[in-house]
């Protein structure tokens, strides 16, 4: 089936979306259409709408010139195997001794590396982020140096892969919750592929306070990849339930808001042992006095 | 999880049919998103639809390529028509009749779509749907 797009570039989110919302109110409307940002910090967004037949580019040129955004450029798109090129794309994360890999990749995962697989989906934490990547980066410096814990919790755990990880690593208990019912199953499911759900306890939660945590607390090392915010108010519960000496490993965190969280912990008993910037974000990683 | 939205996606994908071939191949597949996956999660997710019913499903996807998606019930248009047992709708809507439907049906309808009309009630979401129906040149009865 023959596709054309028509896409075009503006500065801002808003004027992106309502830019979307006029291609859709023309008389031939697009079979889909996409509003993404533009990943290079400039703040620009791209629009792209696709059609079965080749738009009328006049209606589009003056759409993007009353909206500022740059004239569409609307191209016949060839016909692909796009699912291989996805694949293609998807390849294995490496974060120190573990490798993230969709199940297309099962078959190139190194046999002296902790491979887990995780399929990028439903819920974050595929690895392709600098987030999950600075976590499992500290867990593997926090292995080099001999660390190990008996219970480990997980929370905001998306696809569980860090929890999955320390389960690969230590085969001691882990908890990892979510807050959201799809990033559980999802947790699960991705548990019961790699064979580590018998040390795994995986529910829903909104935080540190529920009984499934409570009742393994203290843990030996807690990850929070959340957002700064919530990780500041997570503080006290984090102090309460990690054990001294304990570790807890946090991201989530722009790199200038790193201090800000930092600070807090700080006040709660914690002190620094290493950060991780990788790109635009930061990952923490305390120490339980 | 730190969830930081790329941007959105908006398409038509008929009920329990998610298949590679445009648009969902190109839309998706031009931005790294896990095509397969998505397919499977749609296709699971709109079981308990009419197969086949056009339904407009926003995927939000995030920095690692991860993904949610939102389904919205079925057009009014496409309700209407199935109503009306018609294929389409009139060409000259307000000269032309292309066919009836009973306003039963046009609360049956309302009461579907609810969920995404903006109307505080069903008397409000029925003029919508009865808005609908006239600029289709689809006559309301009984």
């Amino acid at each position: 089936m023959t596709t054309w797009t028509a896409l075009t570039t503006i500065k801002g989110e808003g004027p992106a979306y309502a830019l979307g919302e006029r291609i859709e109110e023309l008389p031939v409307a697009p079979t889909a259409l996409a509003v993404l940002e533009v990943e290079d910090g400039s703040g620009m967004w791209e629009v792209g709408a696709y059609y079965t037949e080749k738009p009328d580019p006049v209606a589009l040129d003056l759409l993007a010139a009353a909206a500022g955004a740059a004239p569409f450029a609307v191209t016949r798109l060839e016909d692909r195997d796009w699912v291989e090129q996805v694949r293609r794309e998807l390849t294995p994360v490496e974060a120190g001794r573990f490798v993230v890999h969709g199940a297309h990749d099962a078959h190139r995962a190194p046999r002296n590396r902790i491979a887990l697989q995780i399929e990028a989906a439903m819920a974050f934490g595929t690895g392709h982020h600098g987030t999950t990547r600075g976590c499992l980066l500290a867990l593997d410096g926090l292995a080099d140096r001999g660390f190990r814990a008996a219970r480990t919790a997980d929370i905001g755990c998306g696809t569980g892969v860090l929890g999955m990880a320390a389960a690969a690593l230590w085969r001691g208990c882990v908890v990892a919750t979510d807050i959201d019912p799809v990033a559980v199953e999802t947790a699960r499911a991705n548990a019961r592929v790699n064979g580590l759900a018998p040390w795994m306890r995986i529910g829903r939660a909104n935080g540190l306070r529920a009984d499934l945590v409570r009742e393994a607390a203290p843990y030996g090392l807690i990850f929070a990849n959340i957002l700064a915010r919530p990780l500041r108010g997570l503080a006290p519960d984090i102090a309460r339930m990690c054990a001294p000496g304990g570790r807890a490993v946090l991201s989530g965190i722009l790199n200038e808001q790193a201090d800000w969280v930092e600070g807090m912990y700080r006040a709660h008993g914690f002190a620094r042992e290493r950060r991780i910037r990788l790109g635009e974000w930061t990952t923490l990683q305390l120490r339980r006095l | 999880m730190a969830k930081k939205i790329v941007g959105t996606l908006k398409l038509q994908v008929p009920a329990g049919k998610a298949n590679p071939s445009p648009p969902i191949g190109p839309a998706l597949g031009q931005r790294g998103i896990n095509i397969m996956e998505f397919c499977k999660a749609f296709n699971a997710a709109t079981q308990g639809i009419e197969p086949g019913a056009p339904c407009p499903t926003i995927i939000t996807y995030y920095q690692d390529k991860s993904f949610t998606f939102v389904i919205k019930t079925p057009p009014a248009s496409y309700l209407l028509k199935k109503a009306a047992k018609v294929q389409s709708g009139s060409k000259t809507p307000g000269r032309a009749t292309a066919g009836t439907v009973t306003v039963k049906q046009v609360r049956e309808i309302a009461e579907a779509k609810m969920k995404d009309l903006n109307a505080n009630d069903i008397e409000a979401a029925m003029k919508i749907i009865l808005g609908s129906a006239r600029s289709m040149g689809i006559e309301v009865k009984g």
